[in-house]
């Protein structure tokens, strides 16, 4: 049988590769990704691996390679992704590859220190620049004043005081009071007025005022102004905002305090000359500094530019290289040395029917390592269970990512993927029949599918998106069936298609219809063609008023008909895995009383209902087959299998047909005793093989006694031996016991876990309708050219809620129930999932890994 | 019994095909088996659907209650699938009671 039904027969073979191939070889190998390696070294330490030098100068040869990404990425280079492949390089062309990264990393150092030193020098001229310009209009502000003074006498120093001084407390400064502070700088000087200089950030200025008013007790005096643009924080890269500070004070001791202050607070604090000639010159020479500073670090930064742009043309190349070389060393470093010390010996899971394709992988080693020996691929026999391979493909992926979402396949065991491909999509269009919504989503993977290409390669890192992306074809088939669902429920956005003419007639006439306001057609009449609509569902049903009545009948129905027959493929499937593994025991004891149990319960109630729809019809001639006396088959069921009579209305036959109720009862006496079947029958049959083994064994002892030396031997094991044997007959009739009873109750609960079809479609059916009916028809309603802006706004509404809860919320609520009834209704019957992936070491697989931990 | 021929015969068929004739010319190659599987599985479960649908509307045990109104409009509106199907002796009384209806 072809792939994917079972996963590939897989064989464990040991690797001798020349110490000088080995690393060519383990490179094709990656290249093929179709091995995986064990782990030949558990007891030896990480560190102690015969390549973990190589390893380590791959780490740090990664390291650089991040670094240069991250000074890359700061300055906006695109890096250039051409998507090649290049093949692991060579053991020597390492050292190349190291040489070049030390090289590049160090130039970038070495730039980058420079390019700080450039900056920081840069930033502090600024300040100085602000400080010489802003102070120059407190000095200038100082001179007015005292021109004022001269000339108003006395009464100008208050106005010049104001001038200088915003904060009143400057009024208690000094015991001379306001006059002498009003003084020019001459003046100042007499008075011992000093000052200093500097350049503060903003939001300390506050902090920093009330600092110095209260370690200073209000003897010093600030005026500042903002530097209305942002500066360069060097270490940091930042844009900040700074303040220019100006501080007068008395004394020494107060220019200690200040100036630890300043200190404190982080200021810059600059030399501002107090003679206006000097300054002007300073500001002339820091003017010119400022622009010899600009053109060096324009050249610097145009150096580390072409820097950055010809590594970013190769870096994604080195990291593949990078990181294929540490693989192969990480790989190299789970091999066995060989006692000669010139061979490796590995240990690896291989699939059978691929080992051709790896011999070929293995002598291109070889041939390009120029060694002589041939790499040894030799089978051995295995003691644990191979790892389980499903091959997929992009269309298989995706399901077969389901089914190990719940458990990996045990080794070769029945793979459910290939049928979960269509009963997946039915099961959740059953669930979510409408043609609309159904054309929605499948619209939306079509267009998935077929931009697949450029869509993959966009790499999005959006979680939800590549949620969808990945799962484009169930979408897609979900999409399909829930369209042929919905025709055959007949409902597009909650309303019927009248494609094939209502099977239903009005024959009423006109005073009928204004005497009654509802009239309900009577199916035995002339009302009703005698045959059903062609294709699904009568258009009537959507306008009728017991709509609800028809459709909870019919789709109980078919969800208990279909949830039946999903169960009986499981169970089906569970032969196919006994024949498989040859368990004839297990088709006898547990395949067959569970086919039986089912199918004499619950396979008959399915036929009943097939009975009821054919054997009941609307008559006024036969009472016994008239609606009047059609049975619910729920409650024959239930009377079924606790022994009740049957009971029904007076006239009608109890019996849907002739001798119903001993069938009845034999089906029920047959299934119940399939339970003590389930239950007991394997592990005696068990036991009484073991007994037989244990008779032949001891005979053959008893045979050998005679003549042999360890003839005292074996009784002694005896007792032991007897313990663990009941031991282990108790454990399997617990086991047993538990799987019957799962199995027995089981199809009761999982026949009702079937109901949920029904009820999540006639959820998602009357949400439409209400949908439909609360939001749309409004904007139907109104008739002049106002109803159409109206409808246009009321449309946009239902869309966006037609989109957002009935295709998204309602689409991933089917969804997941339908995941249910797959993982545990259906695979419960034959699949236990009890294996290990297979990972094999493969460059595609490490680099996609990589590529994705660098973009978190 | 209340089934018509040509219908289920035409989706019978419909579906024998997807499910029995396709199966049978899919190409060779690894994919297979698995593209049969499919077709197979979508043959009968979409047969299956329609069959249940079809089944259980064959003897309607009840008939559909409906608003006075509706039934006015149904008989304006679904005039012309009567007309096309001469099935019924009473297509030309529920003509006859459009026109009256037309006139009200």
């Amino acid at each position: 049988m072809g792939s994917l039904f079972r996963s590939e027969e897989m064989t464990l073979c040991q690797l001798f590769l020349q110490s000088e191939a080995a690393y060519a070889c383990v490179s094709e190998l990656g290249e093929l990704g179709l091995v995986q390696f064990r782990d030949l070294n558990r007891d030896v330490n990480a560190f102690q691996r015969k390549f973990v030098n190589e390893v380590r100068r791959c780490d740090e040869m990664e390291r650089k390679l991040r670094y240069l990404e991250k000074e890359i990425k700061k300055d906006g280079i695109p890096m250039l992704d051409t998507g090649e492949n290049p093949e692991a390089p060579q053991p020597r062309e390492m050292i190349d590859l190291e040489a070049t990264f030390e090289k590049l990393e160090n130039e970038l150092r070495e730039v980058n220190q420079n390019a700080e030193a450039l900056k920081r020098n840069f930033l502090e001229l600024t300040e100085l620049k602000h400080i010489l310009r802003k102070t120059q209009v407190f000095f200038d502000e100082c001179r007015y004043a005292l021109r004022l003074q001269q000339e108003g006498g006395l009464n100008s120093t208050e106005s010049m005081t104001r001038a200088l001084i915003s904060d009143d407390s400057i009024v208690r400064q000094t015991n001379a009071g306001p006059v002498q502070l009003g003084v020019d700088m001459e003046g100042a000087r007499k008075l011992m007025m000093r000052f200093v200089a500097g350049v503060i950030l903003r939001e300390r200025i506050p902090a920093f005022e009330r600092m110095l008013w209260r370690a200073c007790r209000g003897n010093v005096f600030l005026r500042q102004a903002e530097i209305e643009t942002p500066l360069e924080d060097p270490s940091t890269g930042d844009q900040v905002y700074k303040s220019v500070f100006i501080i007068f004070f008395q004394g020494d001791q107060l220019k200690t305090r200040v100036k630890k202050i300043c200190e404190g607070f982080r200021a810059t604090l600059y030399p501002c000359p107090e003679a206006p000639a000097d300054r002007r010159e300073m500001a002339m020479g820091v003017m010119t500094r400022i622009e010899d500073l600009n053109t060096v670090l324009g050249q610097t930064q145009d150096h580390r530019h072409r820097v950055l742009v010809a590594a970013a043309k190769n870096i994604k190349n080195w990291f593949v290289k990078v990181r294929k070389i540490k693989a192969i060393y990480h790989t190299l470093n789970l091999f066995n040395l060989d006692v000669t010390q010139k061979c490796l010996i590995a240990e690896c899971w291989v699939p059978v029917l691929d080992i051709e394709t790896i011999q070929l992988a293995l002598r291109r080693g070889t041939e390009r390592s120029g060694s002589s020996v041939p790499p040894i691929l030799n089978r051995m026999d295995a003691f644990v269970d191979p790892p389980t391979y499903n091959k997929t493909n992009k269309f298989t992926n995706a399901f077969q990512n389901l089914i190990d979402a719940y458990g990996v396949a045990s080794y070769r065991e029945i793979n459910p993927t290939p049928y979960t491909i269509i009963t997946f999509p039915f099961l959740f269009a059953i669930m979510f029949g409408d043609m609309g919504h159904g054309a929605i989503m499948a619209i939306f993977a079509a267009w998935m599918v077929l931009q697949e290409k450029p869509l993959a390669a966009k790499k999005s890192d959006n979680e939800i998106w590549n949620i969808f992306f990945g799962g484009r074809y169930i979408i897609l088939l979900m999409g399909l069936f829930s369209i042929y669902t919905g025709f055959i429920y007949n409902d597009i956005f909650s309303k019927s298609f009248n494609i094939f003419s209502s099977h239903w007639l009005t024959n009423y006439n006109k005073s009928t219809i204004h005497e009654n306001k509802f009239l309900q057609l009577n199916p035995s009449t002339a009302d009703y063609w005698g045959t059903p609509y062609p294709l699904g569902i009568d258009p009537v049903w959507q306008m009728a008023d017991n709509k609800i009545v028809f459709l909870n009948g019919y789709k109980m129905k078919i969800s208990i008909i279909i949830g039946v027959l999903h169960m009986l493929f499981g169970v089906s499937l569970s032969l196919k895995n006994y024949k498989y593994f040859k368990n004839q025991l297990s088709i006898y004891c547990e395949f067959i009383p569970q086919l039986i149990f089912l199918c004499f319960l619950f396979l008959y109630m399915v036929l009943l209902m097939f009975l009821k729809w054919i054997l009941y019809y609307p008559t006024d001639a036969n009472v016994t087959s008239s609606p009047y006396c059609a049975p619910s088959i729920l409650i024959t069921f239930i009377n079924m299998v606790l022994f009740k009579p049957s009971t029904t209305f007076p006239k009608c036959d109890v019996n849907i047909y002739g001798g119903q109720q001993f069938i009845q009862k034999a089906l029920t006496v047959i299934a119940f005793l399939c339970i003590p079947w389930m239950l007991l029958a394997k592990p005696i049959l068990v036991m009484r093989n073991e007994k037989k083994e244990h008779q032949l064994l001891s005979n053959n002892h008893v045979g050998g006694e005679n003549g042999d030396i360890e003839g005292g031997l074996p009784p002694a094991q005896h007792p032991q031996e007897n313990k663990s044997d009941e031991h282990a007959a108790s454990e399997m009739f617990i086991h047993q016991g538990i799987h019957t009873i799962e199995y027995v109750l089981g199809s009761v609960s999982h026949t009702a876990s079937y109901l949920r079809l029904w009820a999540l479609s006639l959820a998602h059916a009357q949400l439409s309708e209400v949908l439909w009916n609360m939001v749309l028809k409004n904007g139907l309603m109104s008739e002049s050219w106002v109803g159409g802006i109206i409808l246009w706004a009321v449309f946009a509404f239902w869309a966006v809620l037609t989109v957002g809860i009935l295709v998204m919320m309602e689409g991933l609520s089917a969804f997941l129930h339908t995941l249910r009834l797959h993982w545990v209704e259906f695979q419960s019957k034959f699949y236990s999932g009890l294996g290990e992936t297979f990972q094999p070491f493969s460059f595609e697989i490490i680099l996609d890994q990589a590529a994705q931990s660098t973009e978190e | 019994m209340g089934a018509s021929i040509i219908p289920c015969i035409i989706m019978t068929i419909l579906w024998a095909i997807v499910g029995i004739f396709l199966p049978i010319l899919v190409p060779k190659g690894p994919n297979r088996g698995i593209i049969q599987v499919a077709l197979i599985l979508t043959g009968v479960t979409c047969w299956l659907f329609w069959l249940c649908a079809y089944m259980a509307q064959m003897n309607p045990l009840i008939g559909p209650k409906l608003k006075n109104t509706t039934i006015l409009m149904m008989a304006k509106q679904w005039v012309s699938y009567f007309l096309l199907s001469t099935r019924n002796i009473y297509i030309y009384v529920s003509i006859e009671f459009v026109l009256e209806v037309n006139k009200i």
